[in-house]
Formats: structure tokens, sequence, C-alpha cells
């Protein structure tokens, strides 16, 4: 019998995985959305949100990441759908502070307890570099 | 600024999953949830973790059997009870605290950092009548850091007070059901809420979710079956008004985890699964758990791998599922009663299929019990980012734990 859709992606999935885990070659290219929604969700609330961090109740720095728009403004300086112009500067990665604290260039790193991994760094620059758009 | 490439290349660090899958294949043992020292469960010749431990998933307040052990088996010496054994609560309350400082040396913008601060206040209290108990952790939130004015600095005692456990729960032989708020049974929880299966896991500090939860635990095997709801972080003085306080799980789901030990009780292996569903990003874990505590040799291997995928939601914008990796292997020796030495190395990568997501770290830790109630931990850690072996970002911190 012909395997479903979903299963033949799922198998496909795990063959994925297992050749990944097997070979430990992996993608060059980073082909992820360079889109404040996903950056948020993926990499600045699994790394930046801990409970004395940038969190609604400890606001470190006077900054919170809980929610998305709210956590656009902070770094932009302005609300989202205007050109970003704080720690953040549009198509400016040399002039956005953000990017001195994720690489820890004459600041202290963040996040201090475990850096951001390249990747993930490359994608919040390719971000800026775009104009650091802001979907809501 | 960093330069972006992307070369292909060989991710050494997947070794460490590697390694973890091979002691999984070949051994036949048992995985249980971890209790806040999971170390000590078979090398004490305890099988499960609530011989010592009124949870019945470890970790938390110990129990009179408990104290006697830290007195007895894992210190030099001296009285385990609570006040030193100085006055014994009625049967059918137990109290105790945990008070933790720590000093710690970091890289810095290229200069070491040194830092000094306390780290856990915590109160601990259960009462129990007919199988039924009432269990509370109160403690100081935030103790770490300090928060700007601006941003609500003008905070006070009341608006640290946190109650990370708060529950009930029935007893019956062998099974239990409880309600309340407590990390739902899932991977081994070190004291160390830093290490990745904590961090990145949904065990990290205050992400105890609200939870309905049953089980069984025997001396064969045990099984934990949790539904969970977010516990928002309350601002007691009621000043503020907070919309989204839950730390770190903001959304619903579900754990289990079934542990099964060796006839010699002295391993075991575990399965588990966990589902997040939330908003923005639903998690998916499915994950296995080796233990094994080799008497000759005065050692004890924990391992962990867990494997998963991330979904987004509709309103984060083409993005594609992510495949993530998480991966612990630990060894423990115990070198006299009241010293034991670990070797610790982990990875962790939200997204596999994609070169330099991952972080690993490797650590040494030297953990000394020179009295009952009184710990010194050493901790020596390297951490690498991106799969870049060649620079890593070290830690070295020194930690005093005193409870009551």
């Amino acid at each position: 019998m012909a395997a479903s859709a979903p299963q033949t992606r799922l198998a496909a999935m795990a063959a994925a995985v297992l050749c990944c885990v097997a070979l430990g070659a992996c993608a060059d290219v980073d082909d992820r959305p360079a889109e404040w929604s996903y950056i948020h969700a993926a990499i600045i609330k699994p790394n930046c949100t801990s409970s004395n961090c940038h969190t609604d109740i400890s606001k470190a720095a006077g900054i919170s990441f809980d929610d998305r728009l709210e956590g656009y403004q902070h770094l932009a300086g302005v609300p989202c759908g205007q050109p970003a112009r704080d720690l953040v500067v549009a198509n400016q990665p040399e002039a956005s502070k953000l990017m001195y604290l994720v690489l820890g260039q004459e600041v202290r790193v963040m996040p201090p307890d475990v850096p951001l991994a390249e990747a993930e760094i490359d994608l919040i620059e390719r971000w800026i570099l775009e104009g650091a758009p802001c979907n809501p | 600024m960093q330069s972006v490439t992307h070369s292909s290349r060989l991710r050494i660090g997947l070794t460490v999953a590697l390694t973890a899958v091979l002691a999984l294949a070949f051994q036949a043992v048992d995985i249980d949830q971890a209790s806040a020292y999971p170390q000590f469960q078979f090398s004490t010749y305890n099988a499960r973790c609530n011989i010592c431990h009124f949870s019945p998933s470890g970790g938390g307040l110990i129990n009179g059997f408990g104290r006697d052990e830290a007195g007895d088996t894992i210190s030099r010496g001296g009285s385990g009870g609570f006040l030193h054994g100085a006055w014994t609560p009625p049967d059918f309350l137990a109290l105790g605290a945990d008070v933790r400082g720590a000093g710690l040396i970091r890289d810095n913008a290229d200069e070491p950092q040194l830092l000094a601060f306390p780290m856990q206040v915590d109160l601990y209290a259960r009462a129990a009548v007919s199988g039924f108990s009432a269990n509370i952790v109160l403690g100081l939130r935030g103790v770490a850091r300090s928060v700007p004015p601006e941003a609500g600095g003008d905070r006070g005692v009341l608006d640290r007070l946190v109650s990370r456990e708060h529950y009930v729960m029935y007893e019956s032989g062998e099974y239990y059901a409880r309600a309340g708020r407590f990390h739902a049974p899932y991977g081994l929880r070190h004291q160390d809420h830093s290490v990745y299966s904590r961090r990145y896991l949904g065990q990290h500090t205050l992400e105890e979710t609200y939870n309905l939860s049953g089980g069984f635990v025997s001396d064969a095997y045990e099984y934990h079956i949790t539904a969970f709801a977010p516990a928002p972080v309350l601002l007691l003085s009621g000043n503020e008004s907070l919309d989204s306080a839950p730390v770190g799980n903001n959304g619903f789901g579900g754990a289990l985890y079934y542990e099964n030990r060796n006839e010699d009780q002295d391993g075991a292996f575990g399965v588990q699964a966990r589902v997040n569903l939330e908003e923005e990003v639903s998690t998916f874990m499915v994950g296995g758990l080796y233990k094994a505590y080799y008497e000759d040799l005065s050692l004890m291997v924990l391992g962990q791998l867990d494997v998963g995928m991330k979904a987004f939601g509709s309103d984060v914008d083409d993005a594609d599922p992510q495949l993530l990796l998480g991966a612990h292997l630990g060894v423990t020796y115990f070198l006299t009663q009241g010293i034991m030495l670990t070797s610790m190395v982990e990875r962790y990568d939200p997204d596999i299929l994609l070169s330099k997501s991952g972080r690993d770290s490797v650590n040494l830790s030297v953990q000394y019990f020179p009295y009952a109630h009184i710990e010194l931990h050493l901790l020596g850690k390297l951490e690498f980012q991106g799969e870049d072996y060649g620079s890593p970002s070290p830690l070295g911190l020194l930690m005093f734990h005193y409870y009551l």
C-alpha cells in the first residue's frame, strides 16, 4: 500500500535526522526567515526570557521580550512599522548595539549564561541588514 | 561584524549525542526522572528518588530517611536532621530550607568578570494526614539581579516572593495523584539549573507549571503522567498588572515518563515524551535516559537524549518546523564519602539540520559535603557555540549550599 503524504514526510524527516547525526553534515545555507516574528519565537524568547532576565517580572535593563511587539519596541526604540533606531538600527548592524551585545564585543556578552550560536547571530545580523522588519 | 559564512563540515559536537545513543542502545538499565541530585540514586543503594524525597518524582524537601542518609552516607558526618537534630517537628509536619550563594568568574569583553551573589533562598513546608499532603516552597525571586527603577525597581520583598512549588497530593500505596505547581516529571533534573537538559527543555528556574499529575512508583519501575498549564509569577503587592507573567512555558501540554530499574537495583532506563502547545511555537519531544552505578569503580553514569520538533504558529511567517536535539552524558566518581567528582558533556541544538546552530559544553565539578547540611561545589565549564571548538566561553563557579 502506498504511504500517505504525512507518512512520507515523516519518514523523510527521520531519514534526514539519521543522516545528519550519522554524518555530521548539515545545511550550509540558512533559509530561515529574517523576520522579527521568527527571530522572537525561535531565538529571543528561548534564550533571553529566563526568569531573572528580560521578562515582565524582571525586566533586566528595563527590557522585556515576553510580548513580541513590545520586545520589538524595546530593541528598535520605535513601534512596529517604523525604522528601527535604538539598540537595533535598520540596515546598520555595525551601528546596532544588539550586535555588540550578542557578540560580546566591548560589552558583556548576552545572554550571559549561554551565548548565542553563530547561526543565530548571523540571522539577527541578516535581519538588521534587511531593514529589521517587524511583521506584526 | 562577524562574517556570515556557512561552510559544510563535520559536526564534531554530535559525538556527544552519538555517545548517548550508544549508551542507550547497549546498556540495559533504567531512567529516572531526576531529582535534585540524580547522582545519589543507586549510588546510595536507594533505587527510588522518593525513598529520600517526599516528592514521588524526587527533588525538593527530604524526608526523615533522606536526612539520615544526608548525614550517614552522603556527608562526612553530622546529623542531617532538621535544625541539626535539635528539634524534630511532629510527625504530620516536615520543614526545611535551602540557601545558596555563589562566586563566579567568566569572560567579559575580553576581561575576566568576578561576581558574587545570593543564588537561592527557599523555605519548605509539608503537612500530611492519612495519605493527603499539602506541600509548599516559598522563596525569593531574582536575588541575583537588581531591577532598574524605570522598570519597577522599587519592587520590595513582597514582589520578590515566589512559590515555585505548591501542591496537594494523595498517596495510596505505590500510587499517587497530585495537583498544583511543580516541575512536570521529565528528564534528569540536576540541582544546577544551567545544565542544558534543564535550561532548554522546560525545566529552567521558575518554569514550574501548574499540573495535574498521577503515577506509580515501585522498586521495579515507575511512571508519571502529567497535564500542565502555564504558571504566572505573581507580583504580590498588586502594584503592577502583568499580562504575560509565566516564565518559560506559556502553553498547555503534557508529559509522560517511564523508568524501569534492573533486578540488581543499580541501574535503570527510561523513556519520556513531552508536548507543549503555544501560539507562537509548539514543541514536541521524545527522549530516553540511562542510569547505572558501577559499585566496583565507584562510578555513576547518567545519560539523557532527547529529540524533538518545534512547529511555528501561523503568525510566524514562512518558518518551517525545526528538529531539535538535546544530549547529556555525565560520569560521577565518588572519591570517598562526602566527595564526588563529576564530568559532564552536553549538547543542545535547536535546529539540527542547520550548521552552526548548536551549543556544547564540557563541565568538571567537585562537590564536597564536609558535614551534614553543608555543600561546597566548585564548577569549571567550557561552552562552545555554533560548533566553534577553537574559542570556548569559560566559566568558573564556587557555590556554597546550606540546607536546614
